[in-house]
């Protein structure tokens, strides 16, 4: 492992959990007797250490976004912990969930739409500061400067234009700008590439990257796109239906992959290269409903290896390689 | 006459696939700051029984060319060159005529199954009215058609029976192929098919639409940003930027001996997994953005993000002939472009360049 | 604008500015939106100097040289619409109803603004039991038949400018909360909204900051439809007497005319207050339908 063995842990979850309630209405409150509950997220162990990228992949629904948003308290946790810099952030509210929000910051997948289109650059990047109420006119405007210099957008050229007048890459690095002006000491990246041109989406991984070097940034990277996985990412978790059943160093993950569903979802991605030939895995199905989890391994309705005990009982995350985990009964 | 199922199969199975020529194809948007060149005299073949993979990204005019193979563009479009689907002119028809074309010989597959399915209307029965509304023949051998159809496309055919919401992505965007292929059209327009699509489901459809390519052996365009997918489906590839096509021949030729900077620029950004030995693949990405449409540059239109360009390239027009070989490219310096190939796959060539992604 | 961004506090006056003035400078280029602002502006002109342009007091009667009333004269050079029954003249009236029009016109419809904007961003932006709540309450406002209603509500009030404006406020709010409330909820799901948030900003910077600004259109477009709600409905009231009896209104002039069984002959009398409420209210509806035209792309004309 590489120098990043040293650095602290910044945030961890504890087989956190988030179910959302399937009744909404207020009628349907009322009138129905069980309660269905979506198990969004379902028992997730995951350290981000600071100075380090840690991915997060698997299909739409699995629970990526959920565990994202979990993490910066916009979903309130079913159960299980989450722990900021060693202390429980789980329930805070008030003046200290508002101090959480400004070390804990998010990215979303759509630049077009996760800036408001009426604010200029300078007044995107600036309203964290007024928000938290942070130094004054000169103050705020060298940190604006400082945070677009990170990104690499020259101020002056920068900071009285439209999002309109910016492209989908440019956009990005600046809600990135945005998210450091807080200087904090956490970002979830939630797909932040994924609605980018193929020939720009570098530039923004690089970006996380090197940012998370030069800042000492704890980056959680979640996309459904495994192989920009393999670029930034110094650990990645594999998540199937609410739960992570693979984790482990990236290469080792990306190159060796141990759970038959991480096997698949890797040997789904088609390749550039004409002359090698890919084994196409069938897999029977869908994604189950998580209305409505099969009892085991969740994966077993769909996985030619599915054994009885797979169907019923659920198997524990265990470490096979070093430093690599699976949550499978082959292992 | 109402026909029977074998006679409607009959007659379907007997459809040529469609040999389609464009040449000098451009579509012109009248806006109120100007002309809008988003397709610019763009020229390729489509070879009967043969996939065409239409590479590039947002903006370079790809889907335009979809919606214009389609003459789906919008009124105050400008249309001008000339679509031989088997030699008649798809520009020169009349609303009589296309219609005719539309659907029967032409069909189209796009992104958001969602919006090409009606909502209150079984699926089987989509599948039926777009049969009968071009062939007379009666409900029950509709249906049977679209119970073949349904099975060409994996689904099983009590889900004929449902409504669209109670199909997942994957699903939908099979009976979307399935629908395309309801009258065994000579050329398939499939714009972005999977992209909507989480990645083992596009790869399960990916697999479907190539399966069903081999033994129907209809001609293809797959509109698409995805290189890779392109490299697993089509044999021949054309590389669209800024509106124009910059490079255009065999697939597999072009993917390994690109001979535009912008093909070497746009598969080197292509994701890629780390090789074995551990040695994550270099990040590339191309500088700057795409030239205003409005007021072309004059001279190539990737020269101002191209590493290699030359006084030539801001000057002169890059000229591509498809005629001329099989595998050309809109670039002033094919003989460089071993050398190009080279430096392109360092990322220090394409970061030396200004302006921001 | 309580946070207003200070670092860029130029350009964020110019953009607040830009907000303004933004929808009239759109709607300039709509053709009959354009009419419909010349007639308002011209309109509001007379409105505002309405006691230097009428040469009468509106209720004064006129005598002849003999001193007998001038009752139901047809235009003449002293009287340019000629007389009331009463000997008022016409010209002065109608120049009068200038005012009142703007006054309870512009007045209540900045009140239904208010009072819709308010309820639709509450609504919409908290949503669960308070969106719940405030519809409710909405749907039995929306079942409220207009007219019966204040005509009893006037009457039991008294008619006085103020009560009419407080009526129609009451009346009018909720159509206006129902649309802004809509707009709200897809601003609401805006991922910059979302992203506020996360980092920690209160409902009010939320709302002040991206919802309002994001809104101000659908409102904007609220209240100019709004005054010619108020001023038709003003109209009504004033025609069937339920009008202030120290103002003078159209309505008031046409319910005069009614009483006294003049809406028959004195064409001079009935026909400038109608033709004024008649033009006032189509350039209204140009203006809104303008606007609407060039908010929704669909109904732009090629």
């Amino acid at each position: 492992m590489k120098e990043g063995d040293a650095d602290e842990i910044i945030v961890e979850a504890l087989d956190l959990k988030t179910h959302f309630s399937a009744n909404s209405g207020l009628l349907q409150a009322i009138f129905s007797a069980n309660k269905q509950a979506v198990r969004a997220l379902d028992g997730v162990n995951i350290s981000i250490r600071e100075r380090s990228v840690t991915g997060l992949v698997g299909e739409s629904g699995c629970g990526k976004s959920t565990f994202g948003m979990t993490l910066v308290r916009m979903h309130e946790p079913t159960s299980g912990e989450i722990k900021f810099a060693g202390k429980p952030v789980t329930h805070i509210t008030g003046a200290e969930l508002k101090n959480y929000r400004g070390r804990a910051q998010i990215i979303f997948q759509d630049p077009y739409s996760s800036l408001n289109p009426r604010l200029t650059v300078g007044q995107l990047v600036e309203e964290p500061l007024l928000i938290h109420k942070i130094g004054d006119d000169a103050e705020r405007a060298e940190k604006i400067a400082r945070a677009l210099g990170h990104v690499r957008l020259p101020a002056q050229e920068y900071l009285h234009r439209y999002p309109s007048d910016l492209s989908g890459g440019q956009r990005q690095r600046v809600a990135i700008a945005r998210a450091l002006v807080m200087e904090p000491s956490f970002i979830v990246a939630d797909e932040p590439v994924s609605m980018l041109d193929v020939s720009v989406q570098a530039g923004v991984l690089e970006l996380l990257e090197t940012l998370s070097r030069q800042l000492g940034l704890a980056v959680l990277y979640i996309s459904h796109d495994i192989a920009t996985v393999g670029y930034i990412c110094d650990r990645v978790g594999v998540m199937y239906l609410g739960k992570v059943v693979e984790e482990g160093p990236t290469l080792s993950v990306l190159n060796e992959p141990l759970h038959p569903y991480s096997e698949r979802l890797l040997a789904a991605i088609p390749k550039v290269d004409t002359n090698a030939t890919r084994n196409r895995v069938e897999m029977s199905g869908e994604v189950p409903s998580p209305l409505n989890v099969p009892p085991g391994c969740r994966f077993s309705t769909r996985c030619p290896h599915a054994t009885d005990l797979c169907r019923t009982k659920e198997p524990e995350l265990v470490e096979v390689k070093p430093d690599h985990s699976v949550r499978c009964h082959l292992y | 006459m109402a026909i029977t199922f074998e006679q409607l199969q009959a007659q379907l199975d007997e459809k040529p696939s469609v040999h389609l020529e464009v040449l000098d194809l451009a579509v012109t948007y009248k806006t109120v700051k100007g002309s809008f060149h988003a397709v610019d005299n763009i020229s390729f073949e489509v070879a009967p029984g043969s996939n065409l993979g239409l590479v590039g990204e947002s903006g370079c005019g790809k889907s335009t060319v979809v919606k214009a193979l389609m003459r789906l563009t919008p009124e105050d479009a400008a249309l001008s060159g000339r679509v031989l689907v088997n030699g008649a002119d798809l520009i020169a028809m009349n609303a009589e005529q296309l219609q005719k074309v539309r659907w029967t010989q032409i069909a189209l597959v796009t992104q958001s199954a969602m919006n090409s399915l009606d909502p209150v209307v079984r699926v089987g029965d989509q599948i039926v009215e777009s049969i009968r509304a071009h062939v007379g023949t009666s409900y029950a051998t509709a249906w049977k058609r679209a119970e073949a159809l349904f099975a060409m496309v994996g689904l099983p055919a009590a889900r004929l029976r449902e409504y669209p919401h109670q199909f997942s992505g994957g699903m939908r965007q099979r009976t979307v192929i399935a629908m395309a292929l309801s009258l065994n059209a000579g050329l398939l327009l499939a714009d972005e098919p999977t992209t909507a699509l989480d990645p083992i489901m596009q790869d399960q459809v990916l697999a479907r639409i190539q399966a069903l390519q081999k033994s129907l052996h209809r001609s293809m365009i797959l509109v698409t940003h995805d290189i890779a997918v392109v490299a697993e489906t089509c044999e021949m590839v054309a590389v669209m930027y800024a509106g124009r096509i910059v490079e255009y021949g065999p697939t597999a030729t072009v993917l390994t001996k690109p001979l535009h900077p912008y093909t070497m620029g746009l598969e080197n950004a292509f994701p890629r997994m780390p090789s074995g030995d551990g040695v994550r693949p270099p990040l590339i990405s191309i500088r700057g953005g795409l030239p205003n449409l409005l007021s072309p540059p004059k001279g190539c239109r990737f020269a101002q993000r191209c590493p290699f360009a030359t006084e030539r390239c801001t000057t002169e027009d890059p000229i591509i002939d498809i005629k001329a070989s099989s595998h050309v490219a809109a670039c002033h310096y094919p003989s460089r472009a071993e050398e190009f190939r080279r430096k392109a796959a360092e990322a220090e060539t394409w970061n030396a360049m200004e302006g921001i992604t | 604008m309580a946070k207003t961004p200070t670092l860029t506090n130029k350009a964020a006056n110019v953009g607040l500015r830009h907000r303004m003035l933004n929808p009239v400078a759109m709607l300039w280029q709509d053709g009959s939106a354009r009419i419909g602002m010349i007639v308002f502006f011209l309109f509001a002109v007379v409105a505002i100097f309405a006691p230097y342009l009428a040469p009468y007091p509106p209720f004064e009667s006129s005598l002849s040289e003999a001193g007998r009333l001038r009752r139901l004269e047809p235009p003449s050079i002293d009287h340019w619409l000629g007389t009331t029954t009463f000997g008022h003249d016409v010209f002065s009236q109608l120049i009068m109803g200038f005012r009142l029009a703007f006054v309870v016109g512009v007045v209540a419809a900045l009140a239904v603004g208010f009072v819709s904007t308010l309820i639709g961003i509450i609504s919409g932006y908290f949503g669960g039991v308070i969106d719940d709540l405030l519809m409710r309450l909405t749907d039995v406002a929306l079942s409220i038949p207009t007219l019966p209603f204040a005509i009893v509500a006037v009457g039991l009030l008294g008619p006085s400018i103020e009560n009419i404006i407080l009526v129609i406020t009451v009346l009018f709010w909720r159509n206006g909360a129902r649309i802004i409330r809509s707009t709200v909820l897809t601003e609401r799901e805006k991922i910059y909204v979302k992203w506020a948030r996360t980092a920690g900003a209160s409902h009010f910077h939320i709302i002040i900051n991206h919802i309002l600004p994001n809104v101000f259109r659908i409102v904007f477009l609220w209240i100019t439809m709004s005054v010619a709600f108020a001023i038709l409905t003003e109209a009504s009231l004033s025609f069937l007497g339920l009008g202030d009896p120290t103002a003078v209104s159209w309505g008031q002039m046409l319910n005069t005319a009614f009483v006294s069984g003049s809406l028959r002959t004195a064409w001079w009398w009935v026909a400038p207050p109608s033709i004024a409420l008649v033009v006032l209210i189509s350039s209204i509806y140009l203006i809104g339908r303008g606007y609407e035209e060039l908010n929704n792309p669909r109904l732009r004309r090629r």
